[in-house]
């Protein structure tokens, strides 16, 4: 095999999508092993020999695979057994033809203009008359050099055939708009969703306050395991006048978070940017596991759509953050004031909270059933901010969060001055309808 | 061997007149020498020999990881170095740990000794240091996946340049260029370890074994049994599609197999109302969930 046909196969791969892309380092190392392989080692083998290299899961090995053997060894057919109906060629009939006929159209047009004698034509006479033996010189006449329209008439261009020459154009138009418009269609459909938010995501990682909430995020979090500390073991010891007095601490970990997105459609575009608030922190460093579910959660999907059931998340990511991006209906039962069996199931992870999308002045009583069980913030920057604070406060006897009415997200700080301008801002709008202003002014109405 | 060896009535053995007798001698299903390799498998460690790079194994759990770097360990003349990844293990106790408890007691009792004695040796030290005095070299780095996310990013550098020194002696371990350790990490789960941690790898999927290579390794591994193999196969296949929550791999069906061989179990369609019972009871071997053994019984 040479270095020429891997190199070939390797992009035969990547061509395969974005996620097929090698590294230098990997090819490279397909090399290295080509070179160092024993010659007896058969090509049958280097499927699993390059495998290891080339992929990163068991779809991409058997990928790996399959593409090899299709590309470097064709299967025969049996002999019993009658061939294969050849791969579909790619289409290229339709440009040839498309081609052809332009081809005709300019030919079309060209020819008549190109001085092609047509066959027939009498040759026009010019200077003098043949003169005869009888013919005296007065008689001698000058033919005009006019060629005969009519010796045209027979060879002019139809009006329909010009008409068909300009066809062949408008179909290779109609066929270039055609094939952009699928190709715009097929690149919406691979990506996230029906509709993409660049402006907010950018937005989102690039403020200040999202920089402190993925260093928020980040900070490291306790663990139930304890070392022996040197330093304060010696510091205790010395202090108790040599008394052998042992000293702990806490080791400390990277803390991981379990992302649940709630779905209430397929194509649901407050998910989708609720998934995307998530990926970019993911993207900036933060240990996200994404997963969503619509209406009981009992049952989520991974981003790739394969169900999975809540109880092998919970086996998977026990020690995990339990964060819930969604308006959180499904898990409050209202009417009673309590969790759904869903939302029961959502409370064996001991620490969790549920980001909402609805402002905390639309909050009603769904907030103020699943507030009893979840921390709750609202789904911004800050308010993942807020939830880490909450995940490091150490854990109260009954697991009930303290009122929240403190957090600044939950009760707008609105100084007299500023409720003033607004009332301000208010009179010069309604102008003319003051008595409505007045209402504003009652104690104890905000305003959002 | 007694089947009564306990009633769960309360009546001793020797009220009884009955003996604990030794359990079953189980070693051979876990005789190296005795794994078979599938060819990937066997494909994936020459691979990663020769490029001197650590390779990922995952697969189902029981399919033949842990066992797959004994297996080359044997062949090689060695022996592995095992690191039992757990929930609080950290880089430090994969290369070396200082021993500051017996430091501090032996300074308490003015006993003088070299600071090189506190130094425990981890497994990668170990393994290293048997690459460095030029023999094989074999490091098994097992379900990695458990440990916290800190460990395979503090250990990328290490895998890479394979070397570290001891800060407490300045001892410097490294392994040689032309005789790398082979890193074997196993995994039961994708995708969840950090993308620079998987760059750094080789990557091997265990599938889970055809009837026919299933045949082979009952077959190096149990030796003779009192019922056919074929059978027992094709009901043991019938049963994994049956368990949804977990399926039954390799290493539940040599269990399974043995019991039932242990039992006298003749024929895997019985009659005999007793043996049948016997049978539906053996499935608990391959279940893992109380609806998986539904499920199977």
């Amino acid at each position: 095999m040479t270095a020429q046909g891997i190199d070939a196969f390797l992009d035969h791969l990547s061509a395969r999508g974005p996620r097929r892309q090698f590294s230098i380092g990997q090819r490279v190392r397909v090399h290295q092993l080509i070179e160092t392989l024993d010659p007896s080692i058969g090509p049958d083998r280097l499927p699993s020999l390059l495998a290891p290299i080339l992929a990163t899961t068991s779809q991409e090995q058997e990928e790996v695979r399959r593409a090899f053997e299709a590309w470097f060894q064709p299967a025969a057919p049996p002999p019993d057994t009658p061939p294969p109906p050849a791969p579909p060629a790619r289409v290229l009939w339709l440009p040839v033809v498309l081609c052809s006929f332009l081809l005709l159209a300019v030919v079309i047009r060209l020819v008549p203009e190109a001085g092609i004698k047509p066959a027939g034509l009498a040759p026009i006479a010019i200077g003098p008359a043949p003169l005869g033996p009888e013919v005296p010189p007065s008689a001698i006449t000058v033919t005009p050099l006019k060629p005969s329209v009519t010796a045209f008439e027979g060879y002019s261009v139809p009006f329909e055939l010009q008409a068909l020459s300009w066809l062949p154009l408008v179909l290779l138009l109609a066929y270039f708009l055609h094939r952009r418009h699928l190709v715009a269609t097929v690149e919406r459909r691979s990506g996230s969703g029906p509709t993409t938010t660049p402006g907010e995501r950018r937005q989102l990682t690039a403020t200040q306050a999202a920089r402190a909430t993925t260093l928020a995020l980040r900070r490291r979090e306790s663990t139930e395991h304890r070392v022996l500390d040197p330093a304060a073991t010696i510091r205790a010891t010395v202090r108790s006048l040599g008394f052998p007095t042992l000293r702990y601490r806490s080791l400390t970990r990277t803390p991981e978070y379990l992302v649940l997105v709630e779905r209430q459609a397929q194509r649901d575009h407050l998910a989708l940017y609720l998934a995307g608030q998530a990926g970019d922190l993911k993207t900036s460093g933060i240990h996200i596991h994404l997963y969503y579910f619509a209406g009981d959660p009992r049952v989520c999907a991974a981003p790739d759509g394969n169900n999975i059931p809540l109880a092998h998340l919970r086996q998977r990511y026990p020690g995990h953050r339990l964060v819930v991006l969604g308006a959180g209906i499904t898990l409050a039962d209202t009417v009673h004031g309590t969790l759904t069996a869903g939302g029961r199931e959502l409370r064996r992870w001991p620490k969790r909270a549920l980001l909402t999308p609805r402002a905390p002045g639309e909050w009603g009583p769904t907030e103020r059933t699943l507030v009893r069980h979840f921390p709750m913030a609202p789904a911004t920057t800050e308010g993942w901010q807020a939830i880490v604070d909450r995940f490091e406060e150490p854990a109260r006897p009954g697991d009930e969060p303290t009122g929240l009415r403190r957090e600044p997200y939950l009760e707008p700080v609105r100084t007299t001055e500023d409720v003033a301008a607004y009332i301000a801002e208010l009179r010069v709008y309604l102008g003319e309808r003051p008595a409505r202003v007045n209402n504003f002014e009652t104690p104890g109405m905000g305003i959002y | 061997m007694n089947n009564d060896i306990y009633q769960g009535k309360g009546e001793t053995l020797a009220q009884r007149n009955a003996v604990l007798e030794p359990h079953r001698d189980t070693s051979r299903q876990f005789d190296p020498a005795r794994y078979l390799a599938d060819d990937s498998s066997r494909d994936a460690v020459i691979t990663a020999r020769i490029l001197g790079m650590p390779l990922l194994i995952t697969g189902e759990p029981g399919c033949g990881k842990t066992q797959l770097a004994h297996s080359v360990a044997w062949e090689w003349g060695t022996e592995a170095h095992v690191f039992n990844t757990r929930s609080d293990s950290t880089y430090q106790k994969l290369v070396y740990d200082y021993d500051h408890l017996r430091h501090f007691t032996d300074s308490q009792l003015k006993r003088e000794r070299p600071i090189a004695d506190y130094i425990v040796l981890g497994a990668a030290a170990k393994a290293i240091r048997d690459a460095a005095s030029g023999k094989p070299s074999v490091l098994l780095i097992d379900e990695i996946d458990k440990a916290p996310r800190d460990l395979p990013n503090d250990i990328l550098n290490e895998i890479e340049r394979l070397e570290f020194t001891v800060r407490e002696t300045g001892e410097r371990y490294a392994a040689p260029r032309d005789n790398r350790p082979l890193i074997l990490f196993t995994s039961n789960r994708e995708r969840d370890l950090p993308e620079a941690f998987l760059r750094r790898c080789l990557f091997h999927h265990m599938a889970f074994p055809g009837p026919d290579r299933l045949k082979q390794i009952v077959e190096a591994r149990l030796g003779s049994i009192g019922f056919s193999i074929d059978e027992a196969l094709k009901l043991f296949l019938a049963k994994r599609e049956l368990a949804r929550d977990k399926q039954p791999s390799t290493g539940e069906l040599l269990a399974w197999l043995t019991w039932l061989d242990h039992l006298k179990i003749t024929n895997l369609s019985p009659a005999d109302e007793a043996q049948r019972a016997a049978l539906q009871a053996s499935y608990r071997i391959l279940a893992k969930t109380e609806a998986d053994l539904k499920n199977l019984q």
